[in-house]
C-alpha cells in the first residue's frame, strides 16, 4: 500500500513509455491537430482523471478518477470510449486497451530454465535452506526451497522459534545471509550465537574456527521489530530495497577471504516470526464477518509481498504461525486446525485458517507428542520432550513425520526416519 | 448489436488472425450491378457510383460512435446511414464520372486518403453545410462511420479505400489480435471478402509445420493425467476447447495434477497425447520456485522413462509376433528421438504474474503468444492458470485507503465484473485456439449458522462466485479422505491420502 511499491496494480497511466500512444490514432483527423504522442496522452490522462471517470467510478463506489491501470482496467471497455470521448473512437479504445495489455503482459519463462535455477547453485550458491533435520532435508531434496514461502505451525514452546534460528544459521553455512523480522519479540540473540557456535563446531569443517563462523552468521543477520500489521507491511515494503543493496555489497566482497568473518553474503532466507501476532494485535477476534474479511484482506495483503519477495529476490520465506491455545488437536480435523484465533468455535476461523493455507507452498507442523506414556518431564537440562515435526504440504514429498528433540544444539532429530525417499 | 453481424465461431480456430469478418454473401448489396460486373476488376468499372448508393441503411445509434459525434448527427436530423450517404454524395455525382477513374486507380495504390484531401473534401461540402461545421470536421465524422461500418463488416459509405488499423482491431471482442504496429495497411477493395478467399488466406496462415502426428492430433480431444479414475470421471481426460475447473482444500494436489496435465500435454501423438506445448499462469509462485522446478523436472523423467518403457515393450511384442520380420523401421517410428526431458520442460511456458493487473493483462495478452507459439509449429494445447482464485480474492478483499466499507464492497463488484468478462473471455479462447483451459480455484467457507450456534455450520464451497461457475464446463473437486470419528485422525487419514496416491497411477510415482 505504500507509494513505492512498483506493484502493477498502482502503476500510474502516467508512467506507461510513449509507445502505447503512437499512431493510436487510426486515419487523418484533422480535428485532433496534435497526433503527436505526448500530447495524446497528456490528452488522455486529463479525460481520465476528469468528470467522466469520476462518474464511471462512482458506479464502482471509487473516487477521484482514473489514474492506475488497475482503474481502467476495472473499467467496462464499453464505457471507456464514453469517457475518452472527442478523443478517441470506439475502435481507438480498443486498440489502447489492447497496447496496456501487452505492456503489462509478464514474461514467459521456460520450465526447463526453472527446473535449471533449482538444481544450479551458481547463483548465490543456496538452492535450498537446509533444516537440520535430516529425514526432512531428505523428503524436501534439500531443505526448504528458495523462491516460495514456507511455514511453520505450532503450539506456543514448542520449537518453531529455535527451528528458525536454526534456519538462520544454516544460511549462513551455505553462504546466505538472513533477515529476522521478529513481530513477538521472541528472538533471543544470546541463543542464536549458542546455536551459531553448537553447530559449527559440530558440522563445521575447521572447529577451532567456529568462532568466527558464528561471527560470520551474526554479521549477516538483520532483525526488524515491528509490532503492528502497518508496521509490518512497511517492513516487507522496504525489505526490497535492503536485499538489494546486500547482495550489491556481497558481490562486491566476493573476491576477498573467505575466512572473513565480516564477510558480507547475499539475502537467501526471509524469517517472520510471527504472521499471527500482529494480526492478532491489530484486528478484533470478532465473529462479524466484517472482522474476518478485515483480517483476511491484512493476511493477503502480507502473504502477496512475501511471494513477491521470494520470487523476485530468489529468497526462501519462512513464516511462523500459531495455533490457539485453549486447543485440542487430536479432536479436530488435523487439516483444518491450524488456525489464528484463540476462539475457534467454528464460526469464522477456519476461512481465514483456510485462505492463509493456501498461500504457503510448504508446511511443516510441529507439535508435542501426544502420548502420555513418553513424556518424560524434566529432569533434562534441556526440557526436551519428544516431540513431533510433520511435513504437511509440499510439492516434491508425501507427508512425512519424524520426531525430534530440543537440545543444546537447537533441533535434533531422534528417531530414525519413517518413511521417505532418498534425496 | 446487429443480427446480421454475428460473428462465426468456429471450433478450428480459423479467422482469429484478422478481425473476423462475416459472410456476406446473402446480402445482396447492389441491386443495380449484376455478377458479371461484380467480378470484374475494380479499375474497370465506371459504373459502380449505383453500387455505392444502395438502398442498405442502418441506424446510426446502432454503430458504435463516439457520443459527442452521434449527438452532433442525430441533432442535424441524420438518423441512418442512408442520410449520411445521400448527404454525401448529393451533388457530386458529375464529378464522380470524370474522377472515377482515379479515384480506382487510388484504390490499387497504397495511397492513403490524406492526398485525396481535396477530393473528399468536395464531397462533404454540403454534408458539412448540413452538420454546421467545417468540411474537415465533416470528413472525420464520415470516417468514423466508415470505421464503425468496416469494423462490424458492412460496407463503407465513401470511397475511402484504405483506413490505417482497419485489420487490428477487432471492436466486438475484447481483445485486439492483430499487429498492432506495422504501419502500413492492407489494401482494400471495395468489395467485401469472400468466405472462399477469408478461408484460403487463414488456412495458409495457420497451416502448422509441427510434427507428423497432426492428423492424430486432431482426433485427440483429451488430454490424459494418466490416473486412471481421473480421467474416467472426465470422460476421458482434459478436454479440447473447454473450461475446466480444479478445486480443493489447501495441500490436496490440484498443482501436481496441473503438473502432471502440462508434462502430459507433451506425449507425442503416437502415444494417445496432444503433442502439444502448455502455458502457465503462476499466481501463487508454485511453478516458479526451487520446488516447483524440481518437481517438474522428475515428473519429465518420469513420463521420458514410461515412453520409452512402453516403446521398448511394444518392440519386443512386435518383434515376438513377426519372427523373421525385424521392423527396424517400426522401432524408429515409435519412440521419437526428441523426447528429453529437457525438450519436454522447454515447452512448457510460465507467466509468474504478482498482482491482478499483470495476471488480467497477461491473460488478454495471450492470444498473441499463442499465436506465435502456432506460427512457430509447437501449438499450445493447455493453459493453466494456478490459481485464478488468489489475486481475484486478494484483490475483492483488499481494504479502503479511504472509505472502509464502500470501497471493500465496490473492490468485490468490480473484481467480480472483472472476473465475469474474463470467463466469457477464457471460453472464447480455448474454442478459438482449441486448448483445454485449466483453472485452478480455492475454497472458501460458508458460514451457515444452525439453531446449537456450533460447529456443523461451515461448508466449504468454491471461490468465485456463481457467475464462474456457469462459465466452465466441468469442476473437479479433490479432496482428502478424512475420518472424523477415528482416535487418532491424523494416522488414517493421510495414509488413505497416500494409498490413493499410490495405488493412483500417478506417472510421477516411480520417480520417487
Amino acid at each position: 500500500m505504500a507509494a513505492g511499491t512498483n506493484s502493477g496494480n498502482d502503476r500510474l497511466i502516467s508512467h506507461l513509455p510513449l509507445r502505447v500512444f503512437v499512431k493510436l490514432i487510426s486515419g487523418p483527423r484533422s480535428t485532433v491537430s496534435p497526433i503527436d504522442p505526448a500530447s495524446l496522452r497528456d490528452r488522455i490522462l486529463s479525460k481520465l482523471s476528469s468528470e467522466a471517470a469520476a462518474a464511471a467510478a462512482a458506479a464502482d463506489g471509487g473516487g477521484g478518477g482514473i489514474s492506475t491501470i488497475r482503474d481502467i482496467l476495472n473499467i467496462p471497455p464499453t464505457a471507456l470510449p464514453r469517457i475518452l470521448d472527442p478523443c478517441l473512437t470506439y475502435a481507438e479504445c480498443n486498440r489502447l486497451l489492447s497496447r496496456i495489455h501487452r505492456e503489462c503482459a509478464a514474461e514467459p519463462l521456460s520450465a526447463s530454465e526453472v527446473a535449471r535455477r533449482a538444481r544450479s547453485s551458481s547463483t548465490g550458491g543456496v538452492g535450498k535452506v537446509p533444516t537440520g533435520l535430516p529425514t526432512l532435508d531428505g523428503c524436501l531434496r534439500g531443505g526448504i526451497p528458495v523462491g516460495s514461502v514456507a511455514e511453520l505451525v505450532g503450539r506456543a514452546g514448542v520449537g518453531k522459534t529455535h527451528l528458525t534460528q536454526q534456519l538462520v544459521v544454516s544460511a549462513a553455512t551455505a553462504g546466505g545471509g538472513a533477515i529476522y523480522v521478529d513481530a513477538e519479540r521472541r528472538l533471543s540473540l544470546p541463543r542464536l550465537r549458542e546455536i551459531a557456535l553448537e553447530r559449527t563446531r559440530a558440522s563445521g569443517p575447521d572447529p577451532s574456527r567456529a568462532g568466527d563462523s558464528a561471527q560470520r552468521v551474526l554479521e549477516n543477520v538483520t532483525i526488524h521489530r515491528p509490532l503492528a500489521t502497518s508496521e509490518l507491511l512497511d517492513v516487507l515494503d522496504r525489505l526490497g530495497e535492503e536485499i538489494i543493496l546486500r547482495n550489491s555489497e556481497a558481490r562486491k566482497e566476493a573476491e576477498t577471504d573467505d575466512r572473513d568473518p565480516a564477510r558480507r553474503l547475499p539475502v537467501r532466507l526471509v524469517v517472520i516470526d510471527s504472521i499471527a501476532a500482529p494480526v492478532r494485535r491489530d484486528f478484533e477476534i470478532g465473529s462479524s464477518s466484517y472482522a474476518a474479511a478485515h483480517r483476511a484482506s491484512a493476511i493477503f495483503q502480507i502473504a502477496r509481498r512475501l511471494k513477491r519477495l521470494a520470487h523476485d529476490h530468489r529468497l526462501a520465506v519462512v513464516v511462523v504461525n500459531q495455533v490457539g491455545s485453549g486447543h485440542d488437536s487430536s479432536k479436530r480435523d488435523y487439516q483444518r486446525n491450524r488456525t489464528l484465533d484463540i476462539d475457534d468455535d467454528g464460526e469464522f476461523t477456519a476461512s481465514l485458517g483456510t485462505a492463509w493455507q493456501y498461500c504457503a507452498t510448504t508446511r511443516v507442523v510441529l507439535e508435542h507428542e501426544d502420548d502420555p506414556h513418553r513424556l518424560q518431564g524434566g529432569p533434562r537440562g534441556d526440557g526436551g520432550s519428544i516431540r513431533v515435526a510433520t511435513l504437511t504440504k509440499s510439492l516434491v514429498s508425501k507427508r512425512t513425520r519424524l520426531t525430534f528433540a530440543l537440545t543444546q544444539q537447537g533441533l535434533r532429530e531422534v528417531s530414525p526416519a519413517r518413511d521417505c525417499p532418498d534425496p | 448489436m446487429f443480427p446480421l453481424c454475428s460473428l462465426p465461431v468456429s471450433n478450428v480456430a480459423h479467422e482469429r488472425a484478422e478481425s473476423p469478418k462475416p459472410l456476406l454473401q446473402d446480402i445482396d448489396l447492389a441491386g443495380p450491378i449484376s455478377n458479371e460486373q461484380r467480378s470484374l476488376p475494380v479499375a474497370s468499372q465506371p459504373a459502380s457510383i449505383t453500387y455505392r448508393q444502395n438502398t442498405f441503411s442502418i441506424p446510426l445509434v446502432s454503430l458504435a460512435l463516439r457520443p459527442s459525434t452521434l449527438t452532433a448527427l442525430i441533432r442535424s436530423g441524420y438518423s441512418s446511414t442512408g442520410d449520411v450517404m445521400s448527404s454525401c454524395w448529393k451533388g457530386t455525382s458529375a464529378e464522380e464520372e470524370n474522377n472515377g477513374e482515379v479515384g480506382y486507380t487510388r484504390c490499387e495504390k497504397d495511397g492513403g486518403g490524406i492526398e485525396n484531401s481535396s477530393s473528399n473534401n468536395a464531397n462533404y461540402e454540403h454534408f458539412a453545410q448540413d452538420l454546421g461545421c467545417s468540411s474537415s470536421q465533416a470528413a472525420d465524422y464520415a470516417h468514423e462511420i466508415d470505421d464503425a461500418l468496416v469494423s462490424v463488416g458492412l460496407p463503407m459509405i465513401s470511397a475511402r479505400t484504405e483506413i490505417k488499423g482497419i485489420g487490428e482491431t477487432d471492436s466486438t471482442n475484447e481483445h485486439g489480435t492483430g499487429s498492432d504496429d506495422s504501419g502500413t495497411a492492407p489494401n482494400r477493395c471495395i468489395f467485401p471478402a469472400t468466405a472462399a478467399s477469408i478461408l484460403l488466406s487463414t488456412s495458409n496462415s495457420r497451416c502448422s509445420i509441427g510434427g507428423n502426428g497432426h492428423n492424430q492430433t486432431a482426433n485427440t480431444r483429451h488430454i490424459v493425467s494418466f490416473s486412471q479414475s481421473i480421467d474416467s470421471l472426465l470422460g476421458g481426460g482434459f478436454a479440447l476447447s473447454e473450461l475446466t475447473e480444479i478445486v480443493g482444500l489447501p495441500g490436496v494436489g490440484k498443482t501436481q495434477l496441473a503438473m502432471q496435465l502440462c508434462v502430459d500435454a507433451r506425449l507425442p501423438a503416437n502415444y494417445g497425447g496432444v503433442e502439444g506445448c502448455s502455458v502457465v499462469i503462476d499466481a501463487e509462485g508454485s511453478w516458479s520456485g526451487a520446488a516447483g522446478g524440481d518437481r517438474l523436472w522428475s515428473m519429465a523423467d518420469a513420463m521420458v522413462e514410461h515412453v520409452k518403457t512402453s516403446a521398448e515393450r511394444k518392440r519386443m511384442l512386435k518383434k515376438e509376433a513377426m519372427h523373421a520380420n525385424t521392423s527396424e523401421d517400426g522401432m524408429n517410428l515409435q519412440f521419437p528421438s526428441w523426447l528429453t526431458p529437457e525438450a519436454v520442460l522447454d515447452g512448457i511456458h510460465i507467466f509468474r504474474v504478482h498482482d491482478e493487473t499483470s495476471q488480467t493483462c497477461t491473460l488478454y495478452n495471450l492470444p498473441k503468444f499463442l499465436l506465435d507459439l502456432e506460427l512457430k509449429g509447437t501449438p499450445a494445447k493447455i493453459l493453466v492458470i494456478d490459481s485464478m482464485a488468489f489475486h481475484y480474492r486478494v484483490a475483492s478483499s483488499a481494504p479502503a485507503a479511504s472509505t472502509g466499507n464502500d470501497k471493500r464492497k465496490s473492490n468485490s463488484l468490480s473484481t467480480t465484473h472483472n472476473l465475469t468478462r474474463m470467463a466469457a473471455f477464457l471460453t472464447e479462447l480455448a474454442s478459438q485456439f482449441d486448448i483445454a483451459v485449466v483453472a485452478m480455484n480455492h475454497l472458501t467457507t460458508r458460514i451457515e449458522k444452525d439453531d446449537t450456534n456450533n460447529q456443523g455450520g461451515m461448508k466449504m464451497v468454491p471461490a468465485l462466485g456463481e457467475s464462474w461457475a456457469h462459465s466452465i464446463s466441468s469442476r473437479l473437486m479433490i479432496d482428502h479422505h478424512r475420518h472424523f470419528e477415528s482416535t487418532s485422525p491424523t494416522t488414517i487419514a493421510h495414509m488413505d491420502y497416500e494409498l490413493i496416491l499410490a495405488k493412483g497411477e500417478y506417472i510421477n510415482l516411480s520417480a520417487r
